[in-house]
């Protein structure tokens, strides 16, 4: 599995959920293990982190790192700082205004009634 | 999709391992087993001392038969070391492996979070219950399998290659050999001697070459260039120009690259004209002809010529098999042509094994001399002598006369590595020798399945051990062949052609060209043999419509939804929220 597979069908729906940030990890650029993917990513990244505002999130809610297997300790630091940085930006805009709560707990509900259905 | 149960058939088994103290140390496994007993599908919770035991695997396998179990959750390490363990026992009993989850609270938590019991806790709940939720919808697959036919592609026809060919061919195998240069035997045909027994190099190659030409399994393409590779492991389709212009095709199930290395030309160092300043090479070339005489009779070697050195344009690395060569050469030198004077200027000598060593002192006890120079002040060639510092201590400067200065330079990557690695897609290292799957669990063959690799475009070695290469090449693709198929992993992207657009997206990010566009269907297509599973055309497609096998949106969104779950009843029972 790689962070190429990370689609921006999953941050926006963590943010549907309800969580205040995003943090998608991946090999360092030039090591991918699967070739390019994280390549793609970057771009995909780049694009999605401009539409972020349009969904009222703030784009350093989003944040992409490219971390290895074997820097655990990087790691701890990056989410450490990420969530550092969080609780001084607060809860995600999702969660505090009630309008966009409802909004998107509608969607949410309408999305996971599909869930239900969708095997058959 | 397919609809194979009913929620409320899916039984899920979680069993939390202790890890020893690795993760009991640091988290409540008891609680988080309890925990894991209160969610949806759950009908079995447990913890072991190590799950991964004897005793651990036959309660998986107990409680998959006796529960019932329809999934298995196992709450341990890493899924990179224990996975394939835990899926195989699933197997054993009958459930089907890819019904199988693993969380990582180990590595992911209980070391990250040593300091804090009760918040370690909470997070291998959570990590748990994300765990629970993907197992609910995981569903069942097969491993794919495809015929394989006995047949394989040898490019290059040095020593590693004939060697590669014929063990291939004496198993029954056809083999397509491609050979650049109109004759066979690579580097080896140019050598007067081998080290360390002085053989020469028509003993070995003749009666090699003589077999492959001969065997009836063979087809060999001599001054013949590769000019295409597409397919897999099992199908791999090889266009080759043929000397005359010819442009035609094999299909083989593996390929074998042995295209050897070139001799570095160390131009603009130490005067080098290829006449009375010249390379190993060209003086083995002279040896043949037993022409060294002519050459005079103060020889003087210098070693590690653009090799180990961080100039622009020159080798990092130590070239490995020329010390020996020189000692080689030189000691020929000598018993050809006793009253040379041989000297070999050198910074390390690299001998390797006794019979190189044994080697190298034969050469001292012929009274052959050996001088150190420093690397930071290397000889000079003035009006037919060399001069160098031998002492780092003293500025005393030692001049030796020179009739034949012998530039002792690495073998680099041959001119086709590059070509040869893009049209495979297989990866070279900084210097441009190819990079096998594993130095040392795997140092033949390639990561991508169904390519193998032998003898200098590894890394420059020997006669002798670019045989042993070759035949150990052939011994790995024999042992993919002899299964008469091959398996690869159900993990594959998949595309469902109702809700795919044919927007051609996920074709231009596969890094793998397993992706096909059907004009007349308009949708694009996976090959499931050429796909590795990397799920990155899931991640740009915007209908969703093409999902990675065990990856697939339900099953990752699940997780989303139970790990914010959570979090919120974490949040409200310690009333953070």
């Amino acid at each position: 599995m790689c962070s190429g597979s990370v689609s921006p069908h999953h941050i926006l729906r963590a943010f549907q959920e309800g969580v205040d940030g995003v943090l998608v990890g991946g090999c360092r650029l030039g090591d991918c293990h699967y070739q390019t993917g994280n390549y793609m990513t970057d771009k995909r990244m780049r694009l999605l982190k401009g539409f972020l505002p349009f969904y009222g999130i703030e784009p350093e809610r989003l944040r992409v790192r490219w971390v290895s297997s074997a820097e655990a300790s990087e790691l701890v630091e990056t989410i450490s700082d990420f969530t550092k940085e969080l609780i001084e930006l607060g809860p995600s805009p999702l969660r505090r205004s009630p309008v966009l709560q409802r909004v998107s707990k509608d969607s949410m509900n309408r999305y996971h009634e599909n869930l239900s259905g969708f095997g058959s | 999709m397919k609809d194979f149960e009913k929620p409320e058939d899916v039984r899920i088994g979680v069993f939390v391992c202790h890890c020893g103290s690795n993760i009991a140390g640091y988290l409540d496994c008891k609680a988080v087993a309890e925990y894991a007993s209160t969610l949806p599908g759950v009908v079995f919770s447990t913890t072991n001392l190590y799950t991964c035991s004897e005793s651990g695997i036959a309660e998986i396998k107990r409680a998959i038969l006796d529960k019932g179990l329809t999934r298995v959750v196992v709450a341990s390490c890493s899924p990179r070391t224990h996975e394939p363990l835990f899926r195989s026992s699933c197997k054993e009993v009958g459930l089907n492996p890819y019904l199988f989850e693993m969380v990582n609270i180990r590595d992911q938590c209980s070391w990250v979070h040593m300091k804090d019991f009760e918040e370690a806790t909470e997070k291998a709940k959570t990590l748990v219950r994300m765990g629970v939720a993907k197992a609910w919808f995981l569903e069942p697959q097969e491993d794919l399998e495809v015929p394989i036919e006995a047949k394989v592609a040898v490019i290059g026809g040095g020593i590693a290659g004939l060697s590669a060919a014929e063990s291939l061919a004496d198993m029954g195998v056809s083999v397509v050999l491609v050979e650049k240069s109109p004759h066979l035997g690579g580097l080896v045909s140019y050598l007067s001697s081998l080290a360390p027994h002085f053989s020469s190099p028509e003993e070995v190659l003749n009666p090699l070459i003589a077999r492959v030409e001969n065997h009836s399994g063979i087809r060999l393409y001599l001054g013949a260039t590769v000019r295409g590779i597409e397919g897999y492991v099992g199908n791999y389709r090889i266009r080759i120009e043929t000397r005359e212009g010819e442009e035609l095709q094999e299909t083989v199930s593996a390929v074998v690259v042995a295209i050897g290395a070139k001799p570095y030309v160390p131009l603009g160092l130490y005067g080098y004209d290829g006449r009375g300043i010249i390379t190993q090479l060209e003086l083995e070339k002279c040896l043949r002809k037993r022409e060294g005489d002519a050459l005079g009779k103060d020889v003087v070697m210098i070693q590690c010529v653009g090799a180990r050195s961080q100039k622009e344009g020159e080798k990092s690395y130590c070239g490995r098999i020329c010390c020996i060569t020189a000692v080689k050469n030189a000691i020929l030198l000598k018993e050809l042509f006793p009253d040379t004077r041989v000297s070999i200027l050198y910074r390390d000598m690299q001998t390797y094994g006794s019979d190189f060593e044994a080697m190298l002192w034969k050469a001292r006890s012929m009274g052959i001399k050996f001088y150190v120079y420093d690397v930071n002040r290397p000889p000079e060639v003035r009006e037919g002598r060399v001069l160098f510092k031998s002492n780092i201590f003293s500025d005393e400067v030692i001049g030796l006369p020179c009739d034949l200065l012998v530039l002792s330079t690495p073998l680099i990557a041959s001119d086709d590595a590059t070509a040869i690695a893009n049209l495979l897609r297989v990866p070279v290292d900084a210097n441009g020798f190819f990079l096998e799957a594993h130095v040392k669990l795997r140092p033949l063959d390639f990561a991508t399945d169904g390519v193998f690799l032998c003898g200098s475009c590894r890394f420059p070695c020997t006669a002798e051990e670019a045989r042993i290469q070759g035949m150990g090449a052939a011994a790995r693709v024999g042992a993919l062949l002899s299964k008469g198929k091959v398996v690869s992993s159900a993990i594959v992207a998949e595309v469902n052609a109702l809700s795919c657009c044919g927007c051609k997206g996920c074709l231009g990010v596969c890094p793998y060209g397993a992706i096909t566009y059907d004009e007349v269907k308009d949708v694009c297509e996976v090959n499931p043999i050429l796909c590795k599973g990397c799920g990155t055309c899931t991640g740009v497609c915007p209908s969703q419509s093409v999902q990675l096998k065990g990856f697939n949106p339900k099953q990752l969104l699940s997780q989303v939804h139970a790990s914010v779950e959570s979090l919120k009843e974490i949040l409200t029972k310690y009333e953070r929220i």
